[in-house]
């Protein structure tokens, strides 16, 4: 019997008009999005691996003209900054996510580049990054996952909003029911089929729009990603079918059934997360920068003042590096470079507790975002395209510790007031960033994807109990 | 006659329960929205006053400092929070809390605070202008979607038409018992924000800042009655109530959801943002060699070296009577200038190229009007932004002359040894914000209001013709 609903369905579903032109502007929304994904994604790319570039070849001249100071081509009055070490400059850069073009999410907020160098501290490793049209930022952006999250339902809702009630007040389901059928099959043939359609439509178009953003499957975990990510956008379907499915064994009228989907889609997609948005920050608040910033200046200043006894008492703590008297590198540069570290010391605290904050909240946006389907499958999105806090949180850890290493070579030659040999500049260290394992993103999206298909099977169960009472009769 | 239609709608409106839950909810979501803004606007303005006040106390501590050294320590602006900003924070999270006025650098204003959020920000904030641009015309929608259709529906529409009420007393009846509905809620959010208001000392003058929100409150009228208007031509020109509501909800999720990110993404492509690097990298390159490559830095310095040697009839540099560093330094500022306005101007410019964008976009979606105006009068958008970015850039301009020029007459021969006397600190000014005035703000916001008034006129048009031509069934 489900085989002759099926294809009753199907012939019904073929000639709607406006299940085609509903579908036909998904497509367009998807195409332009990812369109606009990968571009975004491209001129990213192509920024870090000019800046990167940059970097290295600044580093190559100074040991050019190191190399023919020592070979007595050049003069080191001429050239009085190569070769010190607080000249060497290096480009930490995070490369877009890996499905960068399935999701902006996060990433228009946040620097992806800055330059490594001895003055750099940690509260200052970003500065001067803000460029990004305020104006922008505060409308969103138009990606795969917006379609995928915000409009994606509606399609749904306008599929199946009306798949009982209709043939209800067509006088049509109690002459179905007449035949030997069960209601529970009729509205399963109803929505396998446009389950059928609709997942048919998004993994269609999510193997499209991979391949057409110039994404390959060969590259490390990117399989898995994809994978990940129709999982995501399924089970979201999924939920939204039920969901309508659930509505229509409440035996309402087609109108009312509509105006109900429709307000569940509000609330998921409007009213939660912006309710929960500002419960979040009430519960765990970060309070403006502005305090953070003028106790930074406090401990600058300070520092500063005490800076030739923060050299004495470094030259008294390593008296090996202090041996050399007649230094190449000016007092100034290397007691500039103690006062950073110690501007640093006494405001590691302020910053790292700004970062738990927000870490905080995250936690609970984690806990609480099981209220709304929507908040679900945004976060997960966000994390399986590398468009997600998570990943920008890494990339800045890494930096600092990179910066840290970068100090560990360089600093003793600062403070002991040596120029960089050659051999040194081969020896310097070279940022990359390391991608989180796809292990870890999985574990942390798996949860969202069963809550979505536990609250999908919640809604079954009731709506089957529900369906005991449908009464076909209009 | 208008009278009595208005009364029964009205009537009919708050005898549904499902109206009386909605605006309810919608009631305590405004004013959980508005006393949480205020609560926020007080911590911000004790924030700020708290950091300033630091800052200057950090400032005057510096003791003995070479007044260079100084300068690159420079100040910090923080950006004041305006009176109505409980009302719309508009784009505060999206742009920095303070600006950092040092030597040799025109800064951009940092610390965002949408870095310290969650990607739930994305969604949407609980504001009161979140709720009034989202959420209210939906409840217009709801309460008048029906108003013609339903009547049509049950056959009621005839027995109306057949009293002879002209189309224009009709749709203005059915419209008032709906305004009515939406005072219960409107209202009291009004007079609780007001009095809010009152109590607020944010600095500006009461008078412009009541200005500000009776402005405020007549643009979202507007914008409410152009939903209505519309709302009232739908329902009167379509079949059925249930092709209304479903033309209506349509409409606002072309208006609400899909046009504004449609129209940054299109102004992003006319006129795209500059990525970082490309522009700090064009300002260095014009500073080193010169705006558009004439004039480059080391000429520069050849040719004050030339004028101050011949001003004070000298041979060397070393005898001049006047410290040169100082006056290179300051000669360096004057120069560095010319080429953040020339970059700085063209960001703006850019930045409104896409508000121009959006603002023509806004002939499709009356959210995109309302919300500029909106954040326009509560201080809150890139005008005021820019206000205040201009004045702490003289600020800083006039900071670091001041520290250049000690530098010059008192130095010597000293160059950067050269201490200043921690007197030099307290001479230097402190940073104090005046807001534009109201007549500006208007000027800026007028486009859009009057966009807002053509949406407003339009629909309540439409609303009358296709009353008037409205078949009974």
């Amino acid at each position: 019997m489900l085989k002759h609903i099926l294809k009753h369905d199907c012939r019904l579903l073929v000639v709607d008009k406006v299940l085609w032109l509903a579908s036909l502007l998904i497509v367009l929304c998807v195409g332009y999005a990812v369109y606009n994904g990968a571009t975004r994604a491209e001129r990213w790319r192509e920024d870090v691996s000019q800046q990167f570039a940059k970097a290295q070849e600044a580093l190559l001249k100074q040991k050019t003209i190191v190399e023919e100071i020592l070979a007595g081509k050049k003069s080191a009055d001429e050239h009085p900054r190569e070769g010190f070490p607080q000249s060497a400059q290096h480009a930490a850069t995070l490369p877009p996510g890996p499905l960068a073009a399935f999701s902006i999410g996060q990433t228009d907020l946040y620097p992806y580049a800055t330059s490594i160098s001895l003055w750099k501290r940690d509260d200052n490793l970003f500065a001067k990054y803000q460029v990004e049209s305020p104006l922008s930022l505060l409308a969103g952006r138009f990606d795969f996952a917006f379609v995928i999250v915000y409009l994606l339902p509606l399609l749904i809702i306008a599929l199946s909003y009306n798949l009982l009630s209709s043939e209800k007040e067509n006088g049509t389901l109690v002459l179905a029911l007449s035949q030997p059928l069960r209601l529970r099959t009729l509205i399963t043939g109803k929505v396998l089929m446009r389950l059928a359609f609709v997942l048919g439509l998004v993994v269609l178009l999510c193997v499209a729009g991979f391949f057409a953003s110039g994404m390959r499957f060969n590259a490390p975990g990117m399989l898995g990603r994809f994978c990940l990510w129709v999982m995501v956008g399924a089970a979201y379907a999924l939920f939204w079918f039920m969901l309508a499915a659930g509505v229509n064994t409440l035996g309402r009228g087609s109108e009312t059934n509509a105006t109900v989907l429709t307000c569940f889609w509000l609330a998921f997609v409007l009213i939660i997360p912006a309710i929960l948005n500002l419960a979040v920050s009430a519960a765990s608040p970060v309070p403006s920068r502005m305090q953070y910033v003028s106790s930074l200046r406090a401990a600058e200043n300070t520092a500063t003042q005490i800076g030739n006894k923060l050299l004495a008492s470094y030259y008294s703590d390593h008296p090996e590096l202090s041996a050399n008297g007649a230094a190449a590198i000016p007092e100034w540069a290397r007691k500039y470079y103690l006062v950073q570290r110690e501007i640093e010391d006494k405001t590691t605290s302020i910053l790292t507790d700004y970062e738990a904050r927000l870490d905080r909240q995250q936690a609970l946006v984690q806990k609480f975002r099981f209220l709304s389907p929507a908040i679900i499958a945004q976060e997960a999105f966000n994390e399986i395209a590398g468009a997600g806090l998570m990943r920008q949180r890494r990339f800045v850890l890494q930096t600092r510790e990179f910066l840290g290493s970068w100090q560990a070579m360089l600093s003793p030659k600062l403070l002991a007031g040596a120029r960089l040999q050659p051999a040194d500049f081969d020896a310097l260290p070279r940022f990359a960033f390391a991608e989180e394992p796809l292990a870890n993103v999985a574990n942390r999206v798996w949860v969202g994807v069963l809550a979505l298909l536990l609250l999908t099977a919640a809604l079954f169960g009731w709506s089957i109990s529900a369906l005991r009472r449908y009464s076909p009769a209009s | 006659m208008t009278k009595t239609i208005a009364k029964k709608e009205f009537t009919e409106i708050i005898r549904d329960g499902r109206f009386r839950w909605i605006a309810g909810v919608l009631l305590l979501m405004l004013l959980v929205a508005v006393s949480l803004g205020y609560q926020q606007s007080q911590e911000i303005k004790s924030d700020r006053e708290a950091a300033a006040n630091m800052d200057k106390q950090t400032w005057e501590a510096q003791g003995n400092k070479n007044p260079h050294s100084a300068a690159h320590f420079g100040h910090y602006a923080f950006k004041p929070v305006t009176a109505l900003s409980y009302v719309d924070r508009g784009l505060n999270q999206y742009l920095g809390v303070a600006i950092w006025l040092e030597a040799h650098y025109q800064n951009l204003s940092s610390h965002r605070p949408i870095e310290d959020k969650t990607a739930l920000q994305r969604f949407g904030e609980l504001t009161v202008a979140w709720t009034l641009q989202y959420l209210m015309p939906l409840l217009i929608i709801l309460l008048a979607f029906a108003s013609f259709a339903g009547e049509r529906e049950r056959g009621t529409l005839r027995q109306i038409v057949s009293l002879g009420v002209p189309g224009r007393k009709l749709a203005f009846g059915k419209a008032l018992g709906v305004v009515a509905a939406l005072a219960l809620v409107l209202i009291p959010a009004t007079l609780i924000a007001a009095v809010l208001l009152a109590g607020l000392k944010t600095g500006e003058s009461f008078s412009e800042a009541a200005l500000r929100f009776i402005t405020l409150a007549g643009s979202y009228l507007l914008y409410f009655a152009a939903i209505l208007g519309l709302s009232l031509a739908v329902s009167a020109k379509v079949k059925s109530s249930r092709v209304a509501l479903l033309t209506l909800i349509g409409f606002w999720i072309i208006s609400s959801l899909l046009a504004p990110r449609l129209a940054s993404d299109l102004a992003e492509r006319l006129y795209p943002s500059p990525v970082v690097s490309e522009f700090w990298e064009a300002i260095s390159k014009d500073i080193r060699e010169g705006i558009d490559g004439h004039n480059p830095s080391d000429e520069r310095r050849k040719q004050l070296e030339a004028k101050l040697l011949a001003q004070y009839n000298v041979k060397e540099l070393k005898d001049l009577p006047v410290n040169f560093a100082g006056i290179a330094l300051q000669e360096g500022e004057e120069y560095g200038n010319q080429v953040f306005d020339k970059h700085y101007s063209r960001l703006w410019a850019l930045y409104e190229k896409q508000a121009g964008v959006q603002q023509l976009a806004s002939t499709v979606s009356p959210l995109l009007a309302v919300r500029h105006v909106s954040m326009g009068l509560a201080g809150t958008d890139l005008h005021q932004h820019r206000h205040f970015a201009e004045q702490a850039e003289a600020h800083r301009r006039k900071i670091v002359k001041l520290l250049n020029d000690d530098m010059a007459q008192n130095a010597g021969n000293q160059d950067y040894d050269y201490l200043a006397d921690p007197a030099l600190w307290s001479k230097v000014p402190q940073f104090k914000y005046s807001p534009p005035s109201f007549a500006l703000v208007f000027r800026h916001q007028f486009g859009n209001l009057l966009i807002l008034g053509m949406w407003c006129a339009a629909t309540a048009f439409a609303a009358v013709a296709a009353v008037g031509k409205m078949k009974v069934d």
